[in-house]
C-alpha cells in the first residue's frame, strides 16, 4: 500500500510541474507587460521596474527563479499590491475559503448521502421522488441564481439571515454554504441513489437478509460500505467544483476568499497574483484527486490487495 | 416468396423511442428546448422591441402587458434581452459541445479501438489535463488572450471532451470484446466495415445520452464565465450577464434577475430529462426484458 | 418437520399479473432431502425463498397456502418472527458464492454476524465457534483464513465459506439454491460430498434446488419436478428417472445426452484436415513498477497438437482454466499465437495475413457461447447471415433471400422471422441464428465453444440434435469444446481432455469413458453426477 501511494505522489508530480510551466509561459506570453496600464511611465521608471522584478532576465532563468522560490513558499511579489506579497494574500485568504468549502463539503456529503439512502430504500415511490426533484433543482439551478434568490427570499423579503459577509453577523455563513453546497449535495443524492440501488440488487445482501440481519443491519453493515464507493470517488471532483464555485459565492456574498482575489487579480491584470493563486490551485486540486484515489483503493479489500502487491 | 407474410421487427432504436415518447418529463423537456430553439432563430423577426432601443423616462418598469419581463434601468425590453440572450448561450453550448463531441470520438475512439501503447499514452494524457483546474485555467487564458467568443468555444470544447474520451474509450473497448465482434472478425469482414456496422451503431446511444448532458454543462460554464465578467462582452449579452446585471438590482427589480434565472434553469431542467429520458429509453438493460 | 401445501405466489408486472407459483405443496422429513428440479423461470427458487419472505413484496405477493415449519405457518409470522428464523433454524445457501458474500467483509466476521444475530454469546466465542465452522467445511489453516476476504478464495472454497456461514448457527433445515451450478464439475463433486456427510453428522434436513435432473437424482430423497410454477411431478429420484410420467419429465430425462454415437469413421477412411501441430499460446499480464517489471506469463496454451479428419467431431473437454477456448480462439485467429502450426486444407493459418486471411475464413467458422452476446444487437437476422454470403460472393444477389429462407429451414427457424432483431428472440433461438450465421458461409471446419452450457437442459437437447444433424447432412468437421462431459459423449467421435493448457489424454470417446487411463480423465469422470 505504501508503494502504492508513493507511485501516486510521483506521479502527481510531473503533473504539477506542467501545470505550472504551462501557467508560466501563458503569463508571460499575455500581451503587455504588467506595468503597461499605468499612463505615461518614463521608459527609465519602466525599465527600474523590470530590474526590479527580474523581468528581463531570459525566461527560463526567470521559470527556475520561481520554481526555486515556490519550494521554499515564496509565491513572488504582487504586482498591484507593492508591499504585500502573493504569499501573505493568499494565506490571508485560505482559512475562510477553507472554512466556505469545508462547511458546504459536509453539507453536500450529510444532506445528500441521507436524500440518496432515504430515496433508494423506497425507489419509485413518493419517499424516492420528493428527494430526487429536489436534488434536481439543485443541479439545474446554478449557484450564482440560487444565491441571490436566497437572499432575496430570506434576508431581503423575510429578513430572516445577513444577506452578506462572513463571520460579521450571527448565522452570516448559512447562505453561503447552502448556495455552494447545493448543486453539489444534489449529486451525492443521486449518485448515493444509484450505488445503493446496484447494491440492494447484489446477492450479497440476499445473503445477509436470510442471515436473519434486520432490515436496518443489512442497509447499515452490508449496503452502505458498497452503495457509498460512488461518493467518496466524486469527492476529489468536488472539491475541485467547489473551490472554482467559491469565486462566485464569495463574489455574491463579498467574502475576503482567495477566489475572490483571484477574480481580482484577473481584472487588475495582476500576473504574480494570478500565476501565484493558479498554481496553488492546481496543487490543492491535486492533492484532492491524490487522496481521493487512494481512498478508494483503501476501501476496497480487491483493490487494496492489488495495490500491495504492487 | 409473398413478403406479406414476413413480420417486421422491431429495431433497438424503435423501441427506445417509443420509451422516450412514454416518459412525459423527457418529452416536456424536448419540447420546451424545441420552442426556445426556434424562437432564438426567428428572434431577430419577432422580437418585440429592438436590441438596443432604450427608454431612459420609463426606466426600470416591473413585467406589463407592453413589456411581458419588464424593462432594465435603460427602459430596454427584458424579454428583448433574454431572447437575445438565448441566442447566444444556445449557440456557444451547441457549438462548444459540438467541438467536444468531435475531438472526444476521435480520441476516445482511436485509444479504445488500437489498445495497447497508443491507448496507455492517449489515456495518460487524459488523466493530466483531468487533474488540471479548468475552470481557473479558462479565467487564465480569457486574461491572457482577451475576451473572444472563439476562445470561449475553444477554452469549453477543451474541458468537457475529457470525460467524453473516457465514456467514448470504455464503449469502444467494452464492444470489442463481445462475441459478436469476434463473429465479424472471423466471418473475414474488413475493419471499416466492423467500425461501421458493428462499433458505432452500438457505441452510438452512449454518445447520444452524453451529448445531451453535455449541453447543459457548457451553457452552465458559460453562464458563471459571463457572470463574473469574464465570458460574453457587452453590447452581446448571455444568460450569465443578464444574470449578473439583474443581481446588482434584484432589491428594487427582482424581475430583472428572476427572468433570465428562470429561463436559465427551465432550460437545464429540459436538457437533463431529455439526457435522463434518453439514458433510460437506451439502456440494454432495460430492453433485455 | 417442513410442511408445504398450496403455495401460491403471484407478481405483478408491467404486463398484467404473473402467477409465479401455483398451488405446489411438498413436505419434507428430519434428516432427508428434498430436490426441486426446473428450468428457469420454473418457479423453483421463488418457492423457497417465499417461505422466508425473501421475495421482494411487492410486487410479490404471497396469494395463498400454509408452510408449517413445525407447529409455526411461516407464510404468517411477522417480520420479527420471521428474522429470528432466518439463518437461525433455516438458513440457506446460493448458486454463486462469489456474489453472495459480501466483497467488503473478512469472512469470519461474516460468520460471526449471524452468529451474534441469532445466538447471546460474546466476541470470542463466536469467534471460536465461527473457527470451527470453518475447520468444519475443510478449510485449512482456519484460524489464519478467518481474516481473509472472500476474493481471497478459490470458487469451491467459497462455497464451503457459504455452508459454514450457513450452518454456523445450527440449523434444522439448509435451503440450497444451485448451490454447484457455477462450480466445476470435480469441485461440485467435493461440495456435494461435504454436504452429505454434514448433513448424516447432524440429522439436516436440505431442499436442494438445481436445473439439473442428474445431481439431484445423486443427492435427493424425494423429488419434486416444476414447470412454470406448477408441480407436475413428485416421486422417488430413481423411480423418476427411470419411468418418469408427465411428458414435461420425459423431455428432462430425455435431454440428459446419455446415449452414445457410434464412430462413424473408420481408420482406414481417415483423412486429416485440421492438424495443430506445438501449439502454443502465451498471455502476459503486465505488473510491477515501470523499471523493476515482474510480468506474469500465462501459457494458456502449452504445445499441444492434434487432428481432426473430414467429417468428424473432436471433444475438447476441460475445466474453467483449462485453456480450451483459448485453443479454439487461437485456431480461428482470434488470439495470436506465440509459435506451432495450424494446418488446415495444407495452409498454415498462422501465416496468413490480410486479405489472403480474410478469404480463407470462409472455411472455417464459430459458434460461441453466449447466445445474448454473439449476435450484433443493431441487425436484423437478414441482415446478420447475408453478410458472410455477400462478402464471399457465395451466392446470386437475386437469390440471396432464397439462400436465407433454406438456411432458415435447415436451423429450424420460421421464415417469416428473418426481419426481426437478436432482442426479439428467445436463448435456443438466438443460438439457431448464430449456427446458421456460421453456415452461412459454407465452411467446412467449425468450432463451437460451449455452444449449449448457457441454454436449458432442454433446449439444450434441441441444439445438440441439430448440430449432430447438420453436420452428418454437411459433412462437417467440428471442434466442440465443452465443460460438460456427458454432451460430448453424446455428440463427439473422438475427445480430447485438456488439463493445464496441455492434452492429459485424447482417444476414441466410448475408450476414453470406459477405460480412462490419466488419472485426471478419472477423476473428472467419477465427478460426473450419476455416475456410480
Amino acid at each position: 500500500m505504501l508503494g502504492f501511494i508513493f507511485k501516486r505522489v510521483l506521479a502527481a508530480i510531473p503533473v504539477l510541474f506542467l501545470v505550472i510551466l504551462i501557467t508560466f509561459v501563458l503569463v508571460r506570453l499575455a500581451p503587455g507587460g504588467p506595468f503597461d496600464e499605468e499612463r505615461n511611465v518614463p521608459p527609465q521608471v519602466l525599465e527600474n521596474l523590470n530590474k526590479r522584478y527580474h523581468l528581463d532576465d531570459p525566461i527560463h532563468v526567470q521559470f527556475f527563479d520561481y520554481l526555486g522560490n515556490l519550494l521554499q513558499g515564496d509565491f513572488g511579489p504582487s504586482y498591484k499590491y507593492p508591499n504585500r506579497s502573493v504569499t501573505e494574500i493568499i494565506s490571508s485568504g485560505v482559512p475562510v475559503t477553507m472554512e466556505l468549502g469545508f462547511y458546504a463539503l459536509i453539507f453536500a456529503v450529510f444532506a445528500g448521502s441521507l436524500a440518496g439512502i432515504f430515496a433508494a430504500l423506497k425507489p419509485n415511490s413518493w419517499r424516492d421522488y420528493t428527494p430526487m426533484s429536489i436534488a434536481m433543482i439543485g443541479i439545474c439551478v446554478p449557484s450564482f441564481v440560487m444565491g441571490p434568490i436566497l437572499v432575496l427570499i430570506f434576508g431581503i423579503w423575510l429578513n430572516w439571515l445577513p444577506v452578506a459577509g462572513w463571520g460579521y453577523a450571527a448565522y452570516d455563513k448559512i447562505i453561503p454554504t447552502i448556495t455552494l453546497g447545493a448543486t453539489y449535495a444534489a449529486y451525492v443524492a443521486r449518485l448515493t441513489r444509484g450505488g445503493m440501488l446496484e447494491v440492494l440488487s447484489q446477492d450479497y445482501i440476499r445473503t445477509a437478509r436470510a442471515k436473519g440481519l434486520p432490515e436496518w443491519k443489512v442497509i447499515l453493515f452490508h449496503a452502505l460500505r458498497g452503495g457509498i464507493a460512488p461518493v467518496v470517488a466524486f469527492l476529489g471532483p468536488a472539491a475541485a467544483g467547489l473551490l472554482s464555485g467559491s469565486f462566485v459565492v464569495e463574489t455574491i456574498f463579498q467574502i475576503p476568499g482567495i477566489g475572490r482575489f483571484f477574480l481580482q487579480a484577473a481584472f487588475n491584470r495582476d500576473y504574480t497574483m494570478i500565476l501565484g493563486t493558479t498554481v496553488f490551485f492546481a496543487g490543492l486540486i491535486i492533492s484532492f484527486n491524490l487522496i481521493t484515489d487512494i481512498v478508494t483503493v483503501w476501501l476496497n479489500p480487491k483493490l487494496r490487495k492489488d495495490a500491495f502487491e504492487k | 416468396m409473398s413478403d406479406s407474410t414476413i413480420e417486421q421487427g422491431t429495431s433497438l432504436w424503435q423501441d427506445a423511442l417509443r420509451r422516450l415518447a412514454k416518459n412525459k418529463l423527457a418529452m416536456s423537456g424536448l419540447f420546451f428546448l424545441l420552442f426556445l430553439i426556434v424562437v432564438s432563430l426567428l428572434t431577430p423577426f419577432i422580437a418585440p422591441y429592438s436590441y438596443e432601443t432604450q427608454d431612459l423616462y420609463k426606466g426600470a418598469t416591473p413585467p406589463s402587458f407592453e413589456h411581458w419581463f419588464g424593462t432594465d434601468v435603460l427602459g430596454r425590453d427584458q424579454l428583448t434581452r433574454v431572447m437575445y440572450g438565448s441566442r447566444i448561450s444556445l449557440m456557444v453550448g451547441f457549438v462548444a459541445t459540438s467541438v467536444a463531441l468531435i475531438i472526444g470520438v476521435l480520441w476516445g475512439t482511436i485509444a479504445g479501438y488500437l489498445g495497447g501503447r497508443v491507448d496507455t499514452f492517449m489515456m495518460r494524457v487524459v488523466d493530466i489535463l483531468y487533474a488540471l483546474p479548468f475552470s481557473i485555467f479558462i479565467i487564465l487564458l480569457t486574461v491572457v488572450f482577451g475576451r473572444s467568443m472563439l476562445l470561449l468555444f475553444l477554452a469549453i470544447g477543451a474541458v468537457e471532451w475529457l470525460t467524453m474520451a473516457r465514456i467514448i474509450r470504455s464503449q469502444v473497448m467494452s464492444i470489442k470484446k463481445q462475441e459478436y465482434v469476434e463473429s465479424a472478425i472471423s466471418i473475414g469482414l474488413s475493419r471499416t466495415h466492423i467500425i461501421f456496422r458493428y462499433l458505432i451503431p452500438n457505441a452510438i446511444g452512449p454518445i447520444i445520452v452524453y451529448t445531451t448532458l453535455t449541453i447543459p454543462s457548457v451553457i452552465l460554464l458559460e453562464s458563471f464565465l459571463s457572470f463574473l465578467g469574464l465570458g460574453i462582452q457587452p453590447p452581446q449579452s448571455s444568460w450569465g450577464s443578464l444574470i449578473s446585471y439583474g443581481v446588482e438590482t434584484m432589491e428594487e427589480y427582482p424581475w430583472l434577475l428572476i427572468f433570465p434565472g428562470l429561463v436559465l434553469s427551465l432550460t437545464l431542467f429540459s436538457l437533463n430529462f431529455l439526457g435522463d429520458g434518453l439514458r433510460d429509453a437506451l439502456d440494454p438493460k432495460v430492453s433485455k426484458d | 418437520m417442513l410442511n408445504v401445501s398450496d403455495l401460491s405466489v403471484s407478481f405483478v408486472t408491467r404486463n398484467g399479473v404473473t402467477e409465479a407459483v401455483k398451488n405446489v405443496s411438498f413436505s419434507l422429513e428430519k434428516g432427508k432431502t428434498l430436490g426441486i428440479v426446473g428450468e428457469s423461470g420454473s418457479g423453483k427458487s421463488v418457492t423457497c425463498y417465499s417461505l422466508l419472505g425473501l421475495i421482494p413484496m411487492p410486487p410479490g405477493k404471497i396469494t395463498s397456502g400454509c408452510a408449517n415449519f413445525f407447529d409455526q405457518n411461516l407464510l404468517q409470522l411477522g417480520d420479527k418472527e420471521l428474522t429470528a428464523i432466518r439463518g437461525h433454524r433455516i438458513s440457506m445457501i446460493f448458486q454463486d458464492p462469489m456474489a453472495s458474500l459480501n466483497p467488503y467483509m473478512r469472512v469470519g466476521d461474516q460468520i460471526m454476524e449471524s452468529l451474534r444475530v441469532h445466538h447471546k454469546i460474546t466476541f470470542s466465542e463466536a469467534k471460536e465457534r465461527a473457527i470451527q465452522a470453518l475447520r468444519e467445511v475443510g478449510i485449512d489453516a482456519a484460524k489464519h483464513r478467518f481474516n481473509s476476504f472472500p476474493h481471497e478464495f478459490s470458487g469451491g472454497m467459497r462455497q464451503r465459506v457459504m455452508i459454514a456461514m450457513a450452518l454456523a448457527t445450527e440449523p434444522e433445515l439448509l435451503i440450497a439454491d444451485e448451490p454447484t451450478t457455477a462450480l466445476d464439475v470435480t469441485i461440485q463433486a467435493q461440495i456435494l460430498e461435504l454436504l452429505d456427510e454434514i448433513q448424516r453428522k447432524r440429522k439436516l434436513s436440505i431442499i436442494f434446488i438445481s436445473h439439473d435432473l442428474a445431481v439431484v437424482r445423486d443427492v435427493a430423497n424425494h423429488v419434486i419436478v416444476m414447470k412454470s410454477g406448477e408441480v407436475v411431478e413428485a416421486g422417488d429420484p430413481n423411480q423418476i428417472f427411470k419411468s418418469p410420467q408427465h411428458p414435461y419429465t420425459q423431455r428432462l430425462v430425455d435431454a440428459v445426452p446419455g446415449s452414445t454415437k457410434a464412430s462413424a469413421i473408420s481408420d482406414a477412411e481417415k483423412n486429416v484436415v485440421l492438424s495443430v501441430k506445438h501449439l502454443k499460446t502465451t498471455f502476459r499480464f503486465k505488473s510491477g513498477l515501470p523499471w523493476k517489471r515482474e510480468d506474469r506469463l500465462v501459457k494458456a496454451v502449452d504445445d499441444i497438437s492434434i487432428d481432426i479428419s473430414k467429417g468428424e467431431i473432436l471433444g475438447l473437454v476441460g475445466e474453467s482454466g483449462s485453456g480450451k477456448s483459448t485453443l479454439g480462439r487461437t485456431i480461428m485467429r482470434l488470439v495470436e499465437a506465440e509459435s506451432g502450426e495450424v494446418i488446415f486444407n495444407q495452409t498454415n493459418l498462422l501465416q496468413l495475413t490480410g486479405v489472403a486471411l480474410k478469404q480463407a475464413r470462409k472455411e472455417f467458422q464459430m459458434i460461441f457461447q453466449d447466445p445474448y452476446a454473439s449476435l450484433n444487437p443493431r441487425m436484423t437476422v437478414y441482415d446478420t447471415l447475408a453478410e458472410p454470403m455477400l462478402l464471399h460472393k457465395l451466392v446470386d444477389k437475386n437469390e440471396l433471400s432464397h439462400h436465407i429462407n433454406l438456411l432458415m429451414d435447415d436451423v429450424g427457424l420460421e421464415r417469416t422471422s428473418v426481419k426481426k432483431y437478436p432482442h426479439e428472440f428467445s436463448g435456443g433461438q438466438r443460438q439457431r441464428i448464430a449456427i446458421a450465421r456460421a453456415l452461412s458461409s459454407q465452411p467446412t471446419l467449425i468450432i463451437a465453444d460451449e455452444p449449449v452450457s448457457a441454454l436449458d437442459v432442454t433446449i439444450q437437447a434441441q441444439i445438440l440434435a441439430l448440430l449432430l444433424n447438420l453436420s452428418q447432412e454437411r459433412d462437417l468437421t467440428m471442434l466442440f469444446i465443452s465443460h460438460d462431459l456427458s454432451v460430448i459423449r453424446y455428440l463427439c467421435d473422438r475427445v480430447a481432455v485438456m488439463q493445464a493448457g496441455s492434452i492429459v489424454e485424447s482417444g476414441d470417446t466410448e475408450e476414453v469413458f470406459l477405460n480412462p487411463k490419466h488419472q485426471y480423465t478419472q477423476k473428472l469422470l467419477a465427478a460426473i453426477p450419476g455416475a456410480v
